[in-house]
């Protein structure tokens, strides 16, 4: 090993005993442990999925298909039917999601995170009812509307396009309606529950399922469970805070929550050394990644069409790139890997995107969390602004798809997405999420695209030595490997299911290994390293890092550049290139 | 206790920094953010529209926000729906593709030395 700059640089011979004494392998061993762990509870309950599928083709399937002009209340009512099959529903993966939960969201009194009573559960689930029933009526009245339009749309034999439009639009605000009154109708199920055991058991699980391989790589177990009660304590208390509703509102999640915890405690009172073999972050952090690729599934990248791939996947790498050669060129960022991790999480996803990228060229904890905190910072700003300007300047018909589009290409987190796009409507919420998801997928390809740089240039300049592909094999980050093998695994296993039953793949893979499986732990694997990171930084270190205001003038740089050719491209390929298939959505 | 502090504080000074941090959290959580929540308008439409479709405004990635599979149910069947030949593994699509791996070598080759 070569520390040159504080930054880890492996050289040497490539060993077999690597496999099992390193941390990449273990990540990819744990992480595939759990992928085929779901994969053997999910995949046997097939044909269960199958005939829910069926049920819906043979009750709505005709009526849905009588006309391609309009999308008819039978056409909603097949995908409502179809949406219902989930894998993750059957008993084990009931019992999964209930195990594996993080706190409940609570807003003055902190003991509604993990517990609450019969009683209380009862006079929550009174109060929805009211509210569900005044929607319902709302819902029931939309219907009655929609119908009527429907069936007059129905009688000119959908030739009318002035009665097509009218009916297209009362099946929108039934839709919009409905979508209300099944979120109001989920409150009315408010049930009683004690959180506390559960937290305890998957602590203990977490424990186990890190704490053998640290063992095999050299720690001894009953000093990693020590510090892992600490940590996963930490972990807890910074899922608690992001599930009250002010912090909920503001996009203030787990990760602001773990790092923050984690440097209060180390910049204050100060981490206990008998917590530090715990304090794993590169450990949690890979196997997290592994989980994800599980869920970079490339046929979703078709989702929104040729629209679509050009704004996501043209806009972000020449945003990356452009912002990257910026920091090096223009402002000379002392740092190749913070710039690379900035631009990661900028142009792309902005929290999940800035892990991997940073994973993939071994940047400083201190850089990940600055560019995790300026991603943050800006998602809050920008999840505000963004949709109260589009509102205020877009011409009404292009603010749900151009609106949709420029938001999911732009703010950087998901949620925040989510939040903006309903704040418009509907359909502005499905296009920037959708847009985002591409994104998403390109996490992978950035991912990839980051480890081969740092491997063959930017380390070659650093150590001075020569690399030749055995060298290049023996430093890649092998973690990256099960990450994209995930990824491929999983995308073909998806198409696969999907050519046998359309809808399958979301019933099985989607709603199934993935919801029920990868994604409970993900966000835990997540929270454990984020919160290492918080209780191994120096703030100190990190002020250092943030001398000149350079990584903010980088990150205004490059987002200002991605909101302005964002707009351009979604302008150009929704309203220039395919006005028509625009039109469809 | 030993520990891992990276400052020189005393303990009670120590101590009493983090419980001065977990106080202001505190006055955000339950003052400032309320307040600003509630006069700053869009903030609150926002907050509204989050509470009623119950919408996880801090997740990171795709799957934990409940947007992102309903739209795309609704954009992918929309699309096979209208029976369109522009839509899908077109020529256009891979150009698309092939564009951002085209980029990617060109910033490779003549950006990032």
């Amino acid at each position: 090993m070569a520390e040159g700059n504080g930054i880890v640089v492996d050289q040497g011979k490539w060993e077999w005993s690597e496999m099992w004494k390193k941390e990449d392998w273990w990540a990819i061993w744990i992480g595939f442990f759990l992928l085929v762990a779901a994969m053997f509870v999910y995949f046997p309950h097939s044909g269960e999925m199958k005939e829910i599928i069926n049920k819906a083709e043979a009750k709505y399937g005709e009526a849905a298909n009588r006309t391609s002009a309009i999308k008819t209340i039978a056409w909603h009512k097949l995908s409502d039917a179809k949406k219902k099959a989930e894998a993750r529903k059957v008993s084990t993966g009931k019992w999964l999601s209930s195990f594996a939960a993080k706190p409940h969201k609570w807003t003055d009194n902190p003991m509604d995170a993990f517990f609450m009573s019969k009683e209380k559960a009862a006079a929550k689930a009174d109060k929805a009812k009211a509210k569900y029933a005044k929607k319902k009526a709302v819902e029931d009245a939309a219907f009655a509307v929609a119908l009527a339009s429907e069936k007059l749309a129905e009688a000119a034999g959908f030739k009318d396009e002035t009665l097509n439009a009218s009916a297209s639009a009362a099946i929108d605000k039934w839709r919009d309606a409905k979508l209300a009154a099944s979120s109001a109708k989920k409150k009315t199920k408010v049930k009683a529950y004690n959180q506390i055991g559960k937290l305890i058991g998957l602590g203990v699980f977490f424990c186990l399922l890190f704490g053998i391989p640290m063992s095999i790589m050299g720690v001894p177990f009953k000093k990693f469970a020590l510090g892992f009660v600490f940590v996963y304590a930490v972990v807890v208390l910074a899922w608690f805070f992001s599930y009250q509703s002010t912090m909920k509102h503001y996009g203030i999640g787990y990760a602001a929550w773990a790092i923050f915890l984690g440097m209060l405690i180390s910049n204050t009172v100060g981490t206990p050394k008998w917590a530090m073999p715990a304090v794993q972050t590169e450990y949690y952090i890979k196997t997290g990644l592994v989980l994800l690729g599980a869920k970079i599934l490339f046929e979703k990248i078709i989702t929104i069409g040729t629209a679509g791939i050009f704004v996501a996947w043209v806009v972000t790498p020449t945003v990356w790139l452009i912002t990257y050669w910026f920091g090096q060129k223009i402002i000379n960022m002392p740092s190749k890997r913070l710039n690379a991790v900035i631009c990661s999480d900028m142009s792309v996803c902005g929290v999940s995107a800035a892990i991997a990228a940073a994973s993939a060229c071994r940047a400083k904890k201190e850089e990940l969390t600055l560019a995790v905190g300026l991603s943050l910072v800006f998602t809050a700003i920008m999840m505000i602004v963004m949709p109260a300007v589009i509102k205020g300047t877009f011409p009404v018909d292009k603010q749900m798809i151009l609106g949709g589009a420029w938001m999911g290409g732009t703010i950087d987190a998901s949620g925040a997405v989510a939040a903006a796009g309903a704040f418009l409507g509907e359909k502005a919420l499905y296009v920037a999420a959708t847009i985002k998801m591409i994104q998403n997928v390109l996490i992978g390809v950035i991912a990839f695209f980051v480890a081969l740089y740092f491997t063959t240039k930017v380390e070659t300049e650093e150590t001075g030595a020569k690399v030749g592909l055995t060298e290049i094999w023996f430093r890649f980050p092998k973690f990256v490997l099960g990450f994209m093998a995930a990824s491929i695994i999983f995308s073909l296993i998806y198409s696969g299911f999907n050519s046998e039953l359309d809808g399958l793949g979301r019933a099985m893979i989607d709603k199934g290994t993935i919801k029920g499986g990868s994604d409970l732990f993900r966000g835990w694997f997540f929270s454990l390293s984020f919160v290492s990171i918080g209780l191994a930084t120096n703030f100190r270190e990190l002020k250092h890092h943030f001398k000149g205001g350079k990584p903010l003038i980088l990150y205004v740089f490059g987002q200002s550049l991605n909101l302005v050719l964002t707009l351009v491209m979604a302008y150009i390929m929704f309203y220039v290139v395919f006005p028509d298939l625009t039109a469809t959505i | 206790m030993s520990s891992e502090a990276v400052t020189n504080d005393s303990r009670p000074k120590a101590w009493g920094k983090l419980i001065f941090f977990s106080f202001l959290i505190w006055v955000f959580g339950w003052i400032v953010g309320p307040y600003i929540e509630n006069n700053i308008s869009t903030y609150k439409q926002i907050a509204q529209v989050v509470e009623e479709r119950d919408i996880d405004s801090a997740a990171y990635m795709y799957m934990d926000s409940v947007g992102s599979y309903d739209g795309e149910y609704y954009l992918s069947d929309s699309f096979k729906h209208s029976k369109r030949n522009d839509y899908g593994m077109t020529k256009a699509f891979f150009a698309g593709i092939l564009s951002c791996f085209m980029i990617l070598w060109f910033g490779w080759r003549f950006m990032m030395n």
